[in-house]
């Protein structure tokens, strides 16, 4: 089982989303880092099959996924970025609803309905109406909804927003599950989403992919260049704009711990520290932090 | 079929479709009986004064009145009724003066009135001038019906003088006119013009429903999710066209039938009989009884919307907003009606009828060219009004619901 995205392109007349990409994905998760307007969502929407591309072919074990059509589309499952519901059916006349679509037999749909409400803990809103869902609980029903099929090929566009914390470690985990012998995209700016379950990661910046590989792999770029050091509290300004400052600690007698990148160690007393995958990610993305900030 | 019932289960779960078909079924009732209401009479109160009557009341009273002419209309009631109205008229003078008194005008005058309007209609000269009532002979009365046939002929020299072609094919139809004409008073013209602005109130209701059913989807971002499933693209429109055109067309089948049903009892299913020649126009060139009158328009109201809301899918497919998709959907409702009143001409006339709408509308509908004499022309071909628009709509059903297909195929969401 290999999807394979080749040369893939596509612009919008001034601007060009996704330049010249290529992936070759094999069954795992696959994280597909990138920060907003990075291209992600076109790359997704084109592989989902709702978006032409300008240039490039996507290829699912050797076949163009536009000559597969409908075969293509029963073993893919997309959970949009954005999307909408029907605000007056209910969770379960929703799930009904797309279970008719994506073919599943009467009984069987069923039972999947009753599983992933289960697993996603949506099993008490079954019969509430969506439009009265709060963010997250919708979500989960766009979660579900992706999963009926119980797909081969799964893309998830940021499909950790609006959920609190104890939910995504249960999504991460149920997707941990579920990607056995299956592929998994996930786009996301946020790195912790599949930093632990990723079988592998992609990088995305200006339409490219700049770079990817294993999150080890990934990480031991930013091998020498993450750093910690104490300083003064009245000084975490100044460093600030100095460096690119990953994260802040408050310890003792007005003194700050912080992390932070650079080529060389650029503040006295600077200690190695052991790199992330969020490093990278703010290595290539500087202006994420700045705006955090 | 699964895919059917809860398409159908989704759009009956919308507020305001449910809204608009329960403001259509309770117009099913008004617009029934408010023709009823409009027919009313001056009647004397014995006392030497007067008193009107309305709705039921003055619906009996005419058929009280008119039922000596009630039934085939024979040479001889013709003859009957003039000379009744004449002789009323010698005796008491000009009844349309104000001072000629109430009760000979409802005893003597208003139970002739129908026919003698008739008679005098038929008796119109070459330049469409018809005579005084006390110029007419016993014998024009007994020789109505060729004159009917007379007139028809005068009467399509002025309406389409340059058209040869137009006044062969008036006569022609009017040759097929069942002769004699029968007459069940009561029932008027306002309730048969009624019947098509009931059918233009139900098309109008299920533009608004059609508008959005693939607007909605394109506008909310629920399409990207629909379409990649395995029967997200053909079927699925397939599907939303079947359940949009099968909720149409019961709504339009329970929602007429409620409406014909009450109409016809209030006015009498007798009146079904009536025939239109003598209710509308003796020239009227069709052969059509009120109650086929009835059928036909309904049946080209059920054409006409099943070829509007073919119509307003086709574009709400095209649409990315609903707004647009509905505005634009209203322009091409109303466009026939708007043109009508606005401007004419053979080129306006003919996209009139070839529009989808153009069956419907207020006073450019269907009923209006069954009672009507236009023609639409190409070089010194004619042909009927009523045609075009049939085979016009014929043609927008299967043409927009498959470029409605197509178009939801091919869509590329924002």
């Amino acid at each position: 089982m290999e999807l394979i995205i080749e040369h893939m392109t596509k612009r919008f007349q001034d601007k060009t989303a996704v330049d010249d990409v290529s992936l070759q994905l094999m069954p795992g998760v696959w994280g597909l880092l990138g920060a907003n307007g990075a291209g992600k969502t076109t790359l997704m929407r084109m592989i989902a099959g709702i978006l032409r591309p300008t240039a490039g072919e996507i290829r699912y074990d050797g076949v163009e996924i536009g000559a597969l059509g409908a075969a293509w589309r029963n073993v893919f499952g997309y959970l949009p970025q954005e999307f909408g519901f029907y605000p007056e059916f209910t969770v379960k006349n929703y799930l009904e609803y797309i279970t008719a679509l994506k073919g599943l037999p009467k009984a069987e749909g069923k039972k999947r309905i009753d599983t992933l409400l289960d697993t996603l803990t949506l099993g008490d809103v079954r019969d509430k109406k969506i439009i009265k869902l709060s963010g997250g609980m919708k979500r989960r029903v766009g979660i579900a909804q992706a999963l009926l099929n119980e797909p081969e090929v799964l893309v998830l566009d940021e499909p950790t927003s609006g959920l609190d914390p104890g939910e995504r470690v249960r999504f991460r985990n149920l997707l941990s599950e579920f990607a056995q012998d299956r592929i998994v995209l996930i786009s996301t700016h946020i790195v912790s989403d599949v930093e632990y379950i990723a079988t592998r990661n992609a990088i995305m910046k200006d339409g490219k992919i700049i770079s990817s590989g294993t999150t080890e792999e990934l990480v031991r770029e930013m091998d020498g260049k993450v750093w910690t050091a104490c300083i003064n509290a009245s000084d975490l300004m100044r460093y600030e704009h100095e460096v690119c400052v990953v994260s802040v600690r408050n310890e003792t007698d007005n003194r700050i711990s912080i992390r932070y990148l650079a080529e060389t160690p650029l503040i006295p007393l600077s200690a190695q520290a052991e790199p992330r995958l969020e490093d990278l990610y703010l290595w290539l993305f500087p202006q994420d932090v700045h705006k955090e900030g | 079929m699964r895919l059917f019932g809860l398409e159908f289960k989704r759009v009956l779960c919308t507020r305001s479709t449910i809204a608009f078909l329960a403001l259509a079924l309770v117009l099913s009732v008004v617009m029934a009986w408010l023709p009823v209401s409009y027919v009313s009479l001056t009647l004397p109160d014995g006392n030497g004064g007067e008193t009107k009557v309305t709705g039921m009341q003055a619906l009996e009273e005419v058929k009280q009145r008119r039922a000596a002419y009630t039934g085939e209309v024979t040479p001889e009631k013709m003859q009957k009724a003039l000379a009744q109205y004449q002789d009323t008229v010698a005796q008491y003078g000009n009844p349309n003066e104000e001072d000629f008194p109430l009760s000979v005008y409802m005893d003597d005058i208003f139970p002739e009135a129908r026919l003698v309007m008739r008679l005098v209609e038929i008796n119109a000269d070459e330049h469409g001038l018809t005579p005084e009532v006390t110029a007419l002979k016993p014998e024009d009365a007994a020789r109505f019906y060729e004159q009917c046939t007379v007139h028809i002929s005068d009467l399509m020299k002025l309406e389409q003088p340059q058209y040869p072609d137009a006044q062969q094919q008036a006569n022609e139809l009017y040759s097929r006119v069942e002769q004699p004409f029968y007459y069940y008073p009561g029932y008027t013209t306002d309730a048969l013009e009624y019947v098509g602005f009931y059918v233009f109130l139900l098309v109008f209701f299920c533009t608004i429903i059609a508008a959005p059913i693939f607007s909605a989807e394109y506008q909310t971002g629920a399409d990207d999710i629909l379409r990649c499933t395995k029967n997200g693209r053909v079927r699925l429109a397939v599907t939303k066209i079947a359940v949009a055109l099968t909720l149409f067309a019961a709504t339009f089948a329970i929602c007429m039938t409620i409406f014909t049903v009450i109409s016809n009892s209030l006015f009498g299913w007798e009146c079904r009989q009536t025939s239109l020649q003598v209710i509308s126009s003796a020239a009227t060139l069709f052969n059509l009884t009120v109650g086929s009158a009835q059928n036909w328009i309904t049946g080209m109201g059920l054409l006409s919307l099943l070829a509007t809301a073919s119509f307003t899918l086709f574009l709400s497919s095209l649409s990315n907003s609903n707004v647009k998709a509905l505005g634009v959907s209203l322009v091409f409702l109303l466009g026939p009606s708007i043109v009508f009143m606005l401007t004419s001409g053979q080129l306006i006339a003919w996209l009139r009828c070839i529009l989808p709408s153009g069956g419907i509308g207020m006073m450019n509908s269907f009923t209006y060219t069954i009672m009507g004499f236009e023609f639409l022309h190409i070089g010194q071909t004619s042909f009927l009004p009523a045609t075009v628009m049939f085979v016009s709509e014929l043609i927008a059903i299967p043409l927009f619901l498959v470029l409605t297909v197509r178009c939801y195929q091919k869509h590329i969401a924002r």
